[in-house]
């Protein structure tokens, strides 16, 4: 049941292709969000649905992810980075009409940093000065905390280190305000639509668990003159392939990601309204360096260096994903990744000998972990024969269930395992900090001080270029020890009617649906020509 | 009557408690726990979510915390979804696999008593043949093949009825159909088979002697006495369409409760497990009595002690 007669109708698009009534947009936001309560986020939907109801000092620009303004007007910067004035808008509300000032941002920051919140997400503000230790319960006054309004509009933001991509992390939904005058009143049931204020260009109106979201314009946002939409609706639907049957049905006009992987290959160069897009994410197997053989270097490199990782992505998984050989991926300006372990199986078979284990004699039995999915299983398949063809190396197969899975994980009880990170924020630090040898998610056990000594470096160095120079360098060193094999960075598949205008593809799969606007004539703008035909909104 | 009824009650209360010890204990065993993400969260961090939930207390304090508040009806937050108690998940969930039940069993017997009728008057003729062959297939196909092909069908190539969601009438019809279509096939099988066997008895016989119509032989004397045995499939039947609902609910996105039932056991949400269980362990409990009452109207010969 790939695809029913409908796509010999619209030969073009996949499904219907006629808009909604209205100034509605409905998507489908794939899983049940766990938390939009900013300060809990957890995964990609909660930060979907929590992205149209608050907004931060400063926002993504959806087209280049540059920070905009966003509540705070303007800002200063000192010059050794570490401090950071912002000023707020003029006339700023919250949903219910309570006027929105610094002293809420102080509020939600110092709650996300809260242990008593208990906030997953409270390291990604432990740059304020004190934060780490006010989290980790080390200090108790909150006071002490870097963050400050200095008057209604203006909050004073002290760092511990020069952060040149703060105003990132201040776009991130964790940094965005909460209101104080909700939460006192109703607790952990706040984000309830019969409760919530929010202060983004939307507002709920309507949540139904796994089932939907329903939002409307915010009349009181600073900006909701320019928001077209009326009304959006989120889904909640988290099978890929019932998520498919809804767009092809036109019940909804976007699925921003998890196309069913078995689609792309037929939908890709046949529809134009599947879109790839590189993701700010990769995808690669972690050794576990405590272990032998696997702490001798010289056999992770013969490892990583017989994957054929063009293979994985072009013959086996079709869906968009580059590979790599490095562990950033790709897309920061300025930053260019020293070269990895490209493959080649005559090295790899060579270093192996040089290990001890010529043509594979003696070497130990190994498993590859991963948790139970279709893909990673195919994966692992390919790998498990790339070995035994180019080293003549034995490897089982050791799938558990998620939790099962991560537990295994990060208690090292495993060989090899998959491992994947997608980036928080437009920076390389988001990588090349998980190796750090204190990192919780440096799942290999890997501790090299040269590493880590740069990386305290790069956290010390206000001049970008440098500081960039030193993230190559502990890269280039990481690539040579190889605690990890990277296989490749991951691609969104979305599928987006051709009558949506204003979703831009980013690296960060961040979107403005403020944005977000329907083109009825979108049949005649298809025809002027790619390009041309944005058209005018009503 | 009333005196069989409370004892059945008294009885179940040391069931469900043994239920809730045992699925309280052997929950715990899985590795893992609710807190677990693919970012690991720093160590103080999930020891603030730990002690937030009273998960750093030895087991047996939580045990007794989680009885205590089982006695208020209380079952707890979700650690999944903090921002909604598991009472609220199951209010909200299963009246809408309640519904989906419903209208599944009400299509089981709209399509399955007349079918199995005909067939048994028809016996060993062409209808009867032809009825219990798409019996047959009804029986091999499951539903999660039966959804869709009937979403390429209807939804996607005539766009008769949507492919998902529920709410409106045009969202129950596919939805309901292939919940009910396996309980449809059994239903018209025992209907006809003991159809078949009801018009051989000697009432029936004199019924016809009598001179009266044959609609009313089969409607009033031959369809009551064979509907016993539909009764008595009727009980676990209405339990398993109501709890057993999760594929058709994954394959339709009907927000239902059968999906929490899978999906908190793999997200290690302890208390929606139990919960879950819970309420599941009483629903079987009533809709066994109600058939064992319901048993009792339509055949007075049966006694209760």
């Amino acid at each position: 049941m790939l695809c029913s007669s409908a796509c010999q109708r619209h030969s073009e698009y996949f499904g219907k292709v006629e808009p909604p009534e209205g100034k509605v947009f409905r998507f489908n936001n794939s899983a049940e969000p766990e938390y939009i309560d900013p300060n809990l986020l957890a995964g990609i939907p909660d930060t979907r649905i929590a992205a149209m109801l608050f907004e931060g000092l400063t926002v993504y620009d959806p087209q280049t992810l540059i920070p905009s303004p966003g509540a705070a007007e303007s800002w200063e910067v000192s010059s050794d980075l570490t401090l950071y004035t912002f000023h707020l808008r003029k006339n700023l509300f919250w949903s219910d009409g309570q006027p929105l000032t610094a002293r809420d941002f102080v509020y939600s920051w110092t709650r996300i940093l809260d242990p008593k919140t208990a906030s997953r997400y409270a390291n990604m503000l432990y740059y304020i000065v004190n934060g780490q230790d006010f989290n980790e319960g080390r200090l108790k006054d909150a006071g002490q905390l870097g963050v400050k309004a200095l008057d209604d509009s203006t909050l004073q933001v002290k760092l511990r280190q020069p952060v040149p991509y703060f105003l990132s992390l201040t776009s991130h939904d964790t940094y965005d305000p909460v209101p104080a005058h909700i939460i006192s009143r109703f607790g952990n049931q706040w984000t309830d639509p019969s409760h919530i204020a929010s202060n983004g260009p939307f507002m709920l109106v309507e949540h139904r668990t796994n089932a939907k979201f329903e939002l409307v314009r915010n009349p009181r946002y600073w900006d909701a003159a320019n928001v077209w939409l009326e009304r959006v609706t989120a889904y909640s639907v988290d099978d890929n392939h019932t998520s498919a049957n809804l767009y092809e049905a036109g019940v909804v006009d976007w699925v921003p990601d998890y196309v069913p992987t078995d689609y792309i290959p037929y939908m890709r160069g046949r529809f134009k309204d599947l879109i790839v897009q590189p993701y700010l994410g990769n995808y690669y197997y972690s050794f576990n360096v405590t272990r032998p053989p696997l702490n001798n270097p010289l056999v992770r490199r013969a490892l990583a260096m017989a994957l054929d990782r063009r293979a994985i992505t072009d013959d086996l998984l079709r869906g968009g994903q580059i590979p790599t050989s490095h562990f950033v991926p790709f897309g920061f300006a300025n930053y260019h990744s020293p070269p990895g372990p490209e493959y080649n199986p005559q090295e790899a078979a060579r270093l192996l000998a040089q290990a001890g284990y010529p043509n594979g004699e003696g070497f130990p039995h190994l498993d590859i972990l991963f948790n139970t999915l279709a893909e990673h299983k195919k994966i692992a398949e390919t790998v498990q024969q790339m070995w035994s063809k180019n080293l003549n190396i034995q490897v089982s197969l050791r799938n558990e269930e998620w939790a099962s899975f991560l537990k295994s994980r990060q208690s090292r009880n495993y060989d090899v395992a998959r491992d994947a990170w997608i980036g928080d924020y437009p920076d390389p630090s988001t990588f090349s900090d998980l190796m750090e040898s204190t990192n919780g998610n440096n799942d290999p056990g890997w501790k090299n001080p040269a590493y880590d000594r740069l990386l305290a470096e790069a956290r010390q160095q206000a001049d970008e270029a440098r500081r960039m120079e030193i993230l190559q360098k502990a890269e280039a060193i990481l690539l040579q020890d190889l605690p990890v094999a990277p296989i490749y960075t991951y691609a969104v598949n979305a599928l987006l009617k051709p009558y949506v205008r204003g979703i831009y593809g980013n690296v960060l799969d961040r979107h403005a649906l403020n944005r977000v606007w329907i083109d009825r004539q979108w049949r005649e703008h298809a025809a002027q020509g790619e390009g041309k035909g944005e058209g005018q909104r009503d | 009557m009333i005196k069989f009824v409370l004892r059945r009650i008294v009885i179940s209360i040391p069931v469900i408690f043994l239920v809730a010890t045992s699925t309280f204990f052997i929950m715990r065993l899985a590795p893992g726990g609710p807190f677990l993400s693919e970012k690991a969260i720093p160590a103080e961090i999930q020891a603030n979510l730990l002690a937030k939930y009273g998960l750093d207390q030895p087991l047996w304090v939580q045990y007794g915390r989680y009885l205590r508040n089982l006695l208020r009806f209380d079952l707890g937050p979700s650690y999944k979804y903090p921002d909604r108690s598991v009472n609220q998940i199951i209010r909200e969930g299963f009246p809408v696999s309640l519904e989906l039940g419903l209208a599944a069993l009400i299509f089981a017997l709209l399509v399955g008593i007349p079918v199995g009728v005909v067939s048994a008057v028809k016996h060993r003729g062409f209808a009867d043949h032809l009825t219990m062959g798409m019996v047959l297939i009804g029986i091999s196909v499951p539903s999660f093949v039966l959804g869709p092909l009937l979403i390429f069908t209807f939804s996607l190539t005539l766009y008769w009825f949507p492919p998902g969601m529920w709410g409106s009438l045009r969202q129950m019809v596919l939805p309901s159909i292939t919940l009910g279509m396996i309980y449809a096939v059994y239903i018209a099988r025992l209907t006809r088979a003991e159809m078949i066997e009801v018009l051989h008895q000697d009432y029936i016989r004199t019924a016809r002697a009598k001179g009266m119509g044959e609609f009313r032989v089969l409607w009033k004397h031959a369809l009551n006495g064979a509907m016993l045995p539909v009764v008595s499939f009727l009980g676990p039947a209405i339990a398993d369409m109501v709890t057993g609902s999760i594929v058709v609910e994954r394959i339709f996105a009907i927000p239902g409760l059968g999906r929490f039932f899978v999906d908190s056991a793999f997200s290690r949400d302890y208390t929606t497990v139990m919960g879950t269980v819970l309420f599941y362990a009483v629903l079987l409990i009533l809709a066994n009595l109600v058939v064992d009452v319901v048993y009792k109207f339509m055949d007075p010969r049966i006694e209760y002690q």
